[in-house]
């Protein structure tokens, strides 16, 4: 501390400027306690003109940016604390170091000493060495520098830190590195050393290599590089070790990854941002034939070329809009071939969202394509099959739900394929039971095909159209089955309605060949009887004639009725031999003195013959007869008038009776009554069995006993079931009447009936 | 024969007596007809109603609803084509009626017969009164089969709506 009276300031000041005078740069400045310039050699930073600013105070002096700066420090040293500092100029390249110290007398302050040195040159070289250093420490490599005899000049951070995690086992600054590497083990240290000298000596220039650094933890690839050392001083190489543990990791994940890549069938590429490819593995060389050599860095777009030019190429506006692309496409091959390919394509993109590239995926879809032609081919063959075959076919999946149906079934079933997509079949073609219930599924062969996987033949069954007939069909339904098991069943029906009937004509023709042959040997082995059913006076309740009726006798004792076998005796001239032999034994019976009715006929009435056997069995017989009813129908008159009008004529001749059968029933107009003399009209059993409950019967028997009466004939009722029926018959004029009630058909006994005709 | 014989019929009393047997069958067929008829409207007034509560979404009813209405609409054909041969038939008889009064009025007074010239003109009153029956039922017949018809078409129109 300088203490002097503030008269002797300015002397001392002096005395302090010829002491720095000799040192170069520096610089000397005094102010009093108000910082006016006591004292300047104009070498002060900020001081300007010495003797301009003598007597000025500082603020005038300095410029106002460095004044900002240095006023804190002058007011600190105003209080007594001495300052230190360095401090660069803001308007000139010139750094000072600056010492500001108070001037005190009797502890106070009364002034304050500036001493300063311009240490520009010392900065700037410090400067370039942090620089250096600054930018060795920021890489994260271990780098150092060495001279042309190897020793250490500097090293970085990441080598120190190194040195410190190895435990101080790397060479450091000072030491000799080449002879390090040349006493290591293996082959690394010496390559090291043998570039290192190269560069050293001048023969090259830079020198790189990697190489493995493993320990029982880990495993750690390092790359080694040394470059000439261009800068000022000793340094001839810098060498450099940077861990590429995880490059080289990345690196044979990389490599595997393209090898597994060029194992697949697949196209892969890769392009970068602007579209060209950087990547293009041996699938894709396969696929469109360039080698990656030749594929790799073009655009992509001029590689995977769509024949139609349907797909944009590569990666263009579309794609990076968005973000995937993907379709089946026919492109071509570097050959000129084409093929099918179905491609895949997808944006890559960066860290910050911006397109990085993209990837393309493509395979050859070519044997995909032909079994799909194949199989697409073989359904239009099948349904062109289908659609031709006179049967109906429908297929249903497991649940028997409608899949198709073929034209001939929408023909048959009357539905159309559209319209029983998708239903249950069985609640469709099954008829339902009376009650309104369906059919259960369970019985359905169809699903059984579906349900067990077994083909199910049925050769007669129903099914319903929409209309709601009923469809005669055989069907056979079959079950189709995939790898995955049994998918529904196929179903093909055909319309047996014509077979049916034609099998319906067959039968009756050999049933027809059979009675014709079991009729001849029934009137050869005298299998025909005779049933009779008596006939009863209404008037007096007894029996005045019977019918007879034919009956054939099986060998096995089945009595058949003549309605099993009667049309075909007429169709085939049996019937004449029987109604000769019943009229013998009619005529038998009535020798016997029973009045007896028997039918003829209509092919008898027209047969001369039979008239003649007539006559013949009674002469033979001598029976009466009168006790003689010949029974005809309406039909039989209808079919032959002429024919009817004289057998009527000349059985009455012979004193016999005709009855007309079944009266009421033909509904031709009756006209014949007039023409030809009927003695019995027979009411059919249609008008008599609801006499009681209808009206409309009870008004036709009115009207026919009416007519009887017009005619001069008696009506017999047939069908008689009950005595209200009787009574009522009987109210309305019936003359006779025969049925269940009053008699079922008896065998004819051998010996003479008692009852004589009344 | 009846106890108590009526005088010989005379050809028009049998021609009528034929008549009468052809119009008696005519009668109890359209009796018949009639009845046929009320089970077919009876069976589309159930399948009207069962029609009404079905669920439309279940087809299988709608199938068997549809199957229903068919066998209704082939019974109803059946019954038409009946009907239409009752109605032929009947005309043939209104003419024969028609011709039989006719050769009647021709032939009167009879004084050989005023008998039968009294039950005549009684019969004759019945029968017109019988034709006039026929008339109204086959009038009503009519309206029946127009009101079938009216309710077909609106079926027809309805599921033409469905389809749509």
């Amino acid at each position: 501390v300088i203490c002097v009276e503030h008269g002797r300031l300015k002397a001392a000041g002096e005395l302090a400027r010829d002491l720095v005078s000799g040192i170069p740069g520096a610089g000397l400045l005094i102010v009093d306690a108000d910082l006016r310039v006591l004292l300047s050699d104009g070498h002060a930073p900020c001081a300007g003109d010495a003797d301009a600013a003598l007597g000025r105070c500082l603020d005038e002096v300095v410029p106002a940016a460095a004044w900002k700066i240095l006023r804190p420090r002058y007011l600190a040293a105003l209080a007594g604390r001495p300052q230190r500092f360095v401090y660069a100029a803001v308007s000139e390249p010139t750094v000072y170091r600056v010492r500001l110290s108070p001037i005190s007398e009797d502890s106070v302050v009364v002034g304050l000493l500036l001493l300063s040195q311009d240490i520009t040159a010392q900065q700037q070289g410090a400067d370039a060495r942090n620089l250096l250093q600054s930018t060795l420490d920021s890489l994260p490599a271990r780098i150092a520098v060495i001279d042309d005899q190897g020793t250490i000049l500097v090293t970085n951070r990441g080598w120190t830190a190194c040195d410190r995690a190895d435990g101080g086992s790397v060479c450091r600054t000072g030491d000799d590195y080449l002879a390090a590497c040349d006493a290591a083990d293996g082959d690394s240290p010496a390559r090291a050393a043998a570039g290192l000298r190269a560069i050293a000596s001048g023969r090259q220039t830079d020198f790189a290599m990697e190489y493995a650094c493993h320990t029982p933890e880990a495993e750690r690839w390092f790359a080694f590089t040394a470059t000439r050392f261009v800068g000022p001083g000793a340094g001839r190489v810098v060498l450099s070790h940077s861990d590429v543990t995880e490059g080289h990791r990345a690196g044979a994940e990389a490599a595997t990854q393209a090898a597994l890549l060029d194992e697949v069938d697949l196209s892969v590429m890769a392009t970068d941002a602007a579209g060209a490819v950087t990547h293009w593995n041996r699938g894709a060389q396969r696929l469109f034939g360039h080698p990656p050599s030749e594929a790799v860095g073009r655009p992509a777009g001029e590689l995977i070329v769509a024949v139609d030019r349907d797909r944009p190429g590569g990666l263009d506006a579309e794609l990076r809009l968005t973000g995937h692309r993907e379709g089946e496409y026919a492109v071509h091959h570097q050959d000129g071939s084409t093929f099918p390919a179905h491609v895949r394509d997808r944006i890559v993109v960066d860290g910050d969202g911006e397109v990085a590239g993209m990837i393309g995926v493509a395979m050859d879809i070519t044997e995909r394509v032909a079994s799909e032609r194949a199989l697409s081919e073989a359904r239009h063959y099948m349904r062109a099959v289908a659609d031709s075959m006179g049967e109906g076919l429908f297929t249903l999946d497991t649940d028997g739900r409608v899949i198709y149906l073929n034209p001939t079934a929408e023909a048959l079933l009357g539905w159309s394929c559209e319209e029983l997509r998708g239903q249950v079949m069985h609640g469709i073609t099954r008829r339902r039971r009376a009650d309104g219930s369906p059919q259960p599924v369970e019985e359905c062969p169809i699903l059984r095909a579906c349900r067990d996987g077994v083909t199910v033949r049925v050769d007669d069954d129903l099914f319903v159209r929409r209309d709601g007939r009923g469809l005669a069909v055989s069907y056979t339904a079959a079950p189709f089955a995939t790898a995955d098991g049994v998918q529904g069943c196929v179903v093909v029906f055909g319309d047996i309605s014509e077979r049916k009937a034609r099998e319906a004509v067959q039968q009756r023709d050999v049933d027809t060949l059979a009675w014709i042959d079991r009729l001849h040997d029934a009137l050869t082995g005298d299998d025909f009887v005779l049933y009779a059913q008596p006939i009863v006076d209404l008037r007096t309740g007894e029996v005045v004639q019977r019918e007879l009726l034919l009956r054939l006798v099986e060998p096995d004792g089945r009595v058949v009725s003549p309605g099993a076998f009667l049309s075909t005796a007429e169709k085939y001239g049996i019937i004449g031999d029987i109604d000769r032999l019943v009229i013998e034994r009619a005529v038998d019976l009535a020798a016997t003195g029973l009045a007896v009715e028997l039918n003829l006929s209509a092919r008898s009435i027209g047969d001369a013959g039979i008239l003649e056997h007539i006559e013949r069995c009674l002469g033979q017989t001598g029976a009466d007869p009168a006790l003689l009813v010949f029974e005809i129908t309406e039909t039989a008159i209808v079919e032959d008038q002429l024919a009817a009008h004289a057998f009527a004529d000349r059985l009455h001749a012979l004193g016999s009776k005709l009855a007309l059968d079944d009266f009421g029933t033909g509904y031709c107009g009756f006209t014949y009554l007039k023409r030809i003399p009927v003695d019995y009209l027979k009411i059919d059993i249609e008008f008599v069995r609801d006499l009681i409950t209808n009206p409309g019967s009870r008004h036709v028997v009115e009207a026919v006993v009416a007519l009887a009466q017009g005619f001069g004939a008696e009506t017999i009722a047939e069908g008689v079931e009950n005595a209200e029926t009787i009574e009522l018959l009987r109210a309305l004029g019936v003359d006779q009447a025969q049925g269940y009630f009053l008699g079922r058909p008896e065998p004819v006994p051998d010996t003479d009936a008692e009852e004589g005709p009344r | 024969m009846t106890s108590t014989p009526d005088p010989p019929p005379t050809q028009l009393a049998q021609e009528q007596a034929l008549a009468d047997l052809d119009q008696s069958i005519a009668d109890r067929e359209q009796t018949l007809a009639d009845r046929d008829q009320a089970a077919v409207d009876q069976a589309e007034d159930q399948l009207e109603r069962d029609r009404t509560n079905a669920d439309p979404a279940d087809f299988a009813e709608a199938v068997h609803l549809g199957q229903r209405q068919g066998d209704v609409d082939r019974h109803q054909a059946r019954t038409d084509a009946r009907q239409d041969q009752i109605d032929l038939s009947q005309s043939g008889g209104n003419e024969r009626q028609e011709l039989l009064d006719a050769q009647r009025r021709v032939g009167q007074p009879q004084p050989a017969e005023p008998p039968t010239t009294q039950k005549i003109h009684h019969e004759r009153g019945v029968r017109r009164q019988a034709a006039i029956g026929r008339a109204a039922a086959a009038r009503e017949r009519a309206h029946e089969a127009l009101r079938r018809a009216e309710a077909a078409e609106q079926r027809a129109l309805l599921a033409g709506e469905d389809d749509a």
